[in-house]
């Protein structure tokens, strides 16, 4: 473990960088410093923030978690496991995720930042930053994923969708950190789909609006449906209404129609300069259709 | 002159190397002995007085060694049309109480480093006294209680007309009449806007570091705001990360400010605005509100044109003169309209001050103009390309404002070539298509002048000195900010003197060395500078040959020089190498012991117009209101591309540059406070956002100018923005008129139509 005073080029202050080793070191570094200590994987969330902005006086000490053989993936028997600080090239590279019943993760994985970031960019940074527009939350949360979480008294699962409180703000406690994400495996026909709208002519953004979806049938009606939407709320969420409209349907035009009104009505999205409200509703209900039209295109092929 | 050797070739650009290699040194990089960081202390409100400045506790705070408050140091106003009298000179210079804009700078301190700056800046206490605030420029040329500037909040109206106005709508069959708003776009150089150093010394001598566009100029106002002569005052200009008219004369609170405190405190001193400062507090595009009624025959010729312009200049006065004039000047030459009447406004508001911007006022006007000619071709029916050839004023016509008449106009080539690149008659047929992707193509015509001679004082000088191993220093103060003008003055020496480019070296610009120039604007510098080098050069020239003359004993006129030659024309076999002639001159004759030297200062004999055509298509997005520009096809007349790597590098730039102002740019203002003012929200368009961008050069040869070239820098983005709201049109079928276009606009306009 190294510890050294550290002043960056960028703005970001702080009084100590540690590099532990394994979890273990990791969880006693963050047990004691509390609320003074900071995970870091790749940075690209925290480095980019400036004095003033939010979370910046929070990288007192920072945790470098990137070289303890946090970045695999790898299949078992009840799901697959993504280390927490697998890149999201990485994971894109994964070849079970190229298959039909994963495309949602890998159009998310595509669609998240640039080639360069994607390099540095981890899942676990993507998560517990807690964005309201994360692209990788809305996949994970259509797929069912769990989340594995270390902490002094050792590990303990949490659901995905009980893993967001608030905006910038996740279930994990001052000590723990998030260790991997299980994904359980998918029937294989499953269709699901990920879209994002973000600001025109602009090929690489934030989301404006961002969702996912995942639809299993049975003869001509819909089994299980999920529809996740983001960036339209203080957290990524299910729009469990709207996923009851369509559970035991047949999926015609109208009823995706009615159940994506549904997932739109269920958002609260704010005016900020890049969009307002009323257009993030409008855009919500337009992707959330297009996304189930692909899913069910995709379950039928 | 014979088969040219140099001019027009791709020639690398000179300053390639060392910025590739990070050798090349900015404003911001110059750090000298002793030196003092500064910092400005900025306005929070939007408008206010400034009652009392506490600098006590600062001013004893070890380290801090200059305070200087807007009490005392003058601000700098109405660049350069008040150059021409002493009597304006005076209203230059505004010394006051007043912030006029969040942002607005109040004072600077200077101290040993930025942690003692930061902690001073802190120590001061301003008081305000909070006086109501104007942010629609509407409201504020009404309101006569709440005023700006002493005078008022008119900061000027312009009125002009030609023709008979009335005669003109009498005669036209179908007459619209639209209003269109443009965005207050923001320069976003990659160098932020705002960095010098300045070193005032004990021998009272100022030299000030600054990567201005307008050397001379800026230390013309330097001198004035300081109350020096001018050779006390030394502007070097260093290298520059970009400009686009942000750097058009002094920054507000930069140089003055910076100069100010190093003469209180005889140390050099640095202030260096971050991004954030540069978008809140530096010059912008002047946000327009353009009301326009055409007529035209239903032959489709335009018989009238009646433009009202208010134009939002923020909350000081820098270029509004010049920008509104633009409007005119480019408005009403590009057609040959008989009957036009205009009338500008140029308004204060509290808000950040407006400026230079590439395309000065141009880009609005053209917004404006280029929407309503293809809303009269829609309406009678006409092809949106032939309306453009019955109308446009070709050579030989007059300039109804400049009164010069039209020497080059290669309008129907650029039509001709970007509508055959761009398949704009089979595009223009096709169906948008039945899904929700709207396809379509539109296109634009656009007028720009190169330089302003005539209009303003605009000189341009050069000074070529020949060397005793024939190699060659070109002393020119054409400021160089990163479009390659250095490059291509060394291409028109090389070419008129017939040495290697290698071996000319073009100086730094420096006004204590290099002449007067009135600096970088109005894509002047290939031309005025051209034309000022290419005079210099013909006299070093021709004093070469003098010399040579005498040594070959041939008579001048039949000698010629070719690579570092000079030839007897009817027997090559008589030369001599221009090194030997110039050692033997220099040093070798002991009674003679001279340099060539070749020097010219004045103005170009014209203002031309250069000219352009854009094709735009887009992909409209009817669910989400998106809008994609897929390609642009760029045809511009630049006279004589004198280096065409250059020229593309222009219109690709300002290609892009333009989408932003359509699409995505535009600073957002709320209640006096900039909300975007930083690289993330502000929305420029990225290399993977740049869709394809095809230039096409048409070379018209300029007559007035060298070898035949005109300007190409900011014309490259006005017509883009017209381009594209022709070309959703197109596609969607809604016409666009407020800048930047957005997708809920656009939604918004849709819903009006299907309803
Ligand atoms: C230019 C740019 C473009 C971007 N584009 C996108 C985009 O399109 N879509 C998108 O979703 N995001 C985008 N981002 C945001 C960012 O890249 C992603 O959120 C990224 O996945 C974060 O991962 P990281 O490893 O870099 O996180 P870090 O910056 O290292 O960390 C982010 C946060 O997570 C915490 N953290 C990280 N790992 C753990 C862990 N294992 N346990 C507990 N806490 C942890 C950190 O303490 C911090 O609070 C972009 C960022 C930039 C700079």
């Amino acid at each position: 473990m190294s510890e050294r005073g550290y002043k960056m080029s960028i703005a970001l202050k702080f009084e100590g960088y540690h590099r532990p080793a394994n979890v273990d070191q990791a969880v006693k570094i963050l047990t004691k410093y509390g609320n003074n200590a900071q995970v870091i994987a790749g940075g690209t969330d925290i480095l980019p923030r400036r004095p003033g902005g939010n979370n910046a006086g929070n990288g007192k000490h920072l945790v470098d978690i990137v070289h303890m053989g946090l970045d695999y993936i790898r299949e078992e028997k009840n799901g697959i496991y993504i280390a927490a600080a697998a890149t999201i090239n990485s994971i894109g590279a994964f070849p079970l995720f190229s298959q039909t019943p994963y495309l949602a993760l890998s159009e998310a994985l595509a669609c998240h930042s640039t080639r360069t970031i994607r390099n540095r960019a981890t899942i676990g940074g993507n998560l517990c930053n807690a964005s309201p527009c994360a692209d990788l939350a809305l996949p994970l949360l259509v797929l069912g994923a769990r989340l594995i979480v270390a902490g002094p008294e050792g590990n303990r699962q949490i659901p995905i969708q009980d893993f967001y409180v608030g905006t910038n703000l996740c279930a994990l406690d001052s000590n723990e950190m998030l260790l991997e994400i299980c994904i359980p495996f998918c029937e294989e026909k499953t269709g699901t789909s990920f879209l994002k709208l973000g600001r025109q002519q602009t090929v690489i953004d934030m989301a404006l609006v961002n969702v996912a979806t995942f639809l299993t049938m049975e003869g001509q009606c819909c089994v299980t449906v999920r529809i996740a939407l983001g960036s339209v709320g203080p957290v990524p969420f299910r729009a469990k209404k709207a996923e009851s409209m369509l559970t035991g349907k047949r999926p015609d035009k109208k009823t995706i129609q009615l159940a994506a009104e549904a997932a739109a009505e269920a958002s609260a999205p704010l005016d900020d300069i890049r969009a307002t409200a009323a257009y993030r509703k409008k855009m919500a209900v337009i992707l959330v259709r297009q996304a189930l039209e692909n899913s069910v295109r995709r379950y039928q092929a | 002159m014979d088969k040219l050797e140099v001019v027009g070739k791709p020639i690398k650009r000179i300053d390639g190397i060392d910025k590739v290699t990070g050798a090349a040194k900015y404003a911001t990089d110059i750090t000298l002995d002793n030196m003092l960081y500064a910092k400005l202390l900025r306005s929070p409100h939007a408008h206010a007085k400034v009652t009392h400045i506490d600098t006590a506790a600062a001013e004893n705070l070890p380290g801090v060694k200059a305070v200087a408050t807007i009490l005392e140091v003058p601000k700098v106003l109405q660049y350069w049309y008040f150059l021409r009298t002493g009597k304006k000179e005076k209203q230059i210079y505004l010394r006051d109480n007043i912030v006029r804009f969040v942002g607005d700078p109040v004072l600077a301190v200077a101290a040993k480093d930025e942690e003692t700056v930061s902690k001073a800046l802190s120590l001061i206490t301003v008081t305000y006294e909070k006086l109501p605030d104007l942010q629609d420029p509407v409201v504020a040329l009404e309101e006569e209680s709440i005023k700006i500037h002493s005078k008022g909040n008119v900061a000027m109206k312009a009125e002009k007309e030609f023709g008979d106005i009335q005669e003109g709508f009498n005669r036209a069959d179908v007459i619209i009449e639209n209003t269109y708003h443009t965005s207050k776009q923001k320069h976003a150089s990659l160098e932020p806007i705002g960095s010098c150093v300045a070193h005032y010394q004990p021998d009272k001598r100022l030299t000030v570091f600054s990567s201005t566009q307008l050397p001379h100029w800026s230390r013309h106002y330097l001198a004035g705001a300081l109350e020096m002569p001018l050779n006390k005052v030394r502007v070097i200009k260093p290298y520059t990360g970009g400009a686009f008219g942000g750097r058009c004369g002094l920054i507000h609170g930069l140089e003055v400010m910076c100069s100010w405190l190093s003469r209180k405190a005889l140390r050099p001193v640095r202030l260096s605005f971050s991004r954030e400062e540069d978008f809140i507090a530096t010059e912008s595009r002047h946000p327009m509100i353009i009301k326009m009624k055409t007529g035209a025959t239903k032959e489709g010729i335009i018989t009238a044109n009646d433009v009202k312009i208010i134009a939002d200049v923020g909350g000081y006065g820098t270029h509004y003169i010049g920008v509104i004039a633009d409007c005119l000047s480019t408005g009403g030459a590009l057609y040959k309209i008989p009957n036009y009447r205009f009338y500008g406004t140029a308004v204060y508001t509290n808000k950040s001050l407006c400026g230079a911007l590439r395309g000065y006022g141009n880009p609005q006007m053209n917004f404006a103009q280029e929407s309503q000619v293809d809303i009269i071709a829609e309406k009678l029916g006409v092809d949106p390309l032939k309306i453009r050839l019955k109308n446009y004023r070709p050579k030989g016509d007059m300039d109804p404002v400049l009164r010069e008449k039209i020497q080059s106009n290669g309008l129907p080539e650029c039509l001709e070539k970007g509508a055959a690149e761009a398949d704009w008659d089979a595009k223009r047929c096709q169906l948008p298509g039945i899904t929700v992707i709207k396809r379509g193509i539109g296109l634009s015509i656009m007028l720009h002048g190169t330089g302003a001679a005539g209009a303003l004082p605009d000189p341009a000088s050069a000074t070529i000195m020949i060397n005793a191993d024939g190699s060659v220093n070109l002393l020119t103060a054409a400021a160089d900010e990163g479009q390659g003008n250095r490059t291509v003055l060394a291409q028109v020496a090389s070419e008129v003197l017939g040495i290697d480019i290698e071996k000319i070296t073009v100086s730094d610009t420096d006004t204590a060395v290099t002449p007067l120039d009135c600096g970088t604007h109005g894509s002047r510098q290939a031309y005025s500078g051209g034309l000022a080098v290419k005079a210099a050069a013909t006299e070093a020239r021709n004093k070469m040959l003098f010399f040579a003359a005498k040594s070959l004993g041939v008579k001048q006129q039949k000698l010629g020089i070719k690579k570092g030659r000079i030839y007897e024309l009817s027997d090559p076999e008589n030369n001599i190498l221009i090194h030997e002639l110039m050692r033997q001159n220099q040093i070798g004759d002991m009674s003679l012991c001279e340099q060539v030297i070749g020097s010219f200062s004045g103005i170009a004999s014209a203002m031309p117009g250069y000219y352009g055509a854009i094709f735009a298509e887009v992909e409209v997005n009817t669910e989400t209101g998106e809008v994609r520009v897929t390609k642009l096809t760029s045809a511009f007349d630049v006279g004589r591309a004198l280096n065409p790597d250059l020229v593309e590098g222009q219109i690709t730039g300002g290609g892009a540059m333009g989408i932003g102002f359509a699409l995505t740019e535009g600073l957002i203002v709320k209640d006096g406070h900039i909300l975007n003012g930083n690289l993330t929200d502000y929305r420029l368009l990225r290399a993977c956002d740049v869709p394809e961008i095809v230039p096409i050069i048409v070379e018209s040869n300029e007559p007035t100018g060298p070898f035949g070239a005109k300007g190409i820098g900011e014309g490259a983005m006005v017509n883009v923005a017209s381009a594209i709201a022709n070309a959703i049109c197109h596609a969607s079928g809604v016409r666009l008129t407020d800048l930047c276009m957005t997708p809920e606009n656009i939604l918004q306009k849709l819903e009006e139509k299907t309803a």
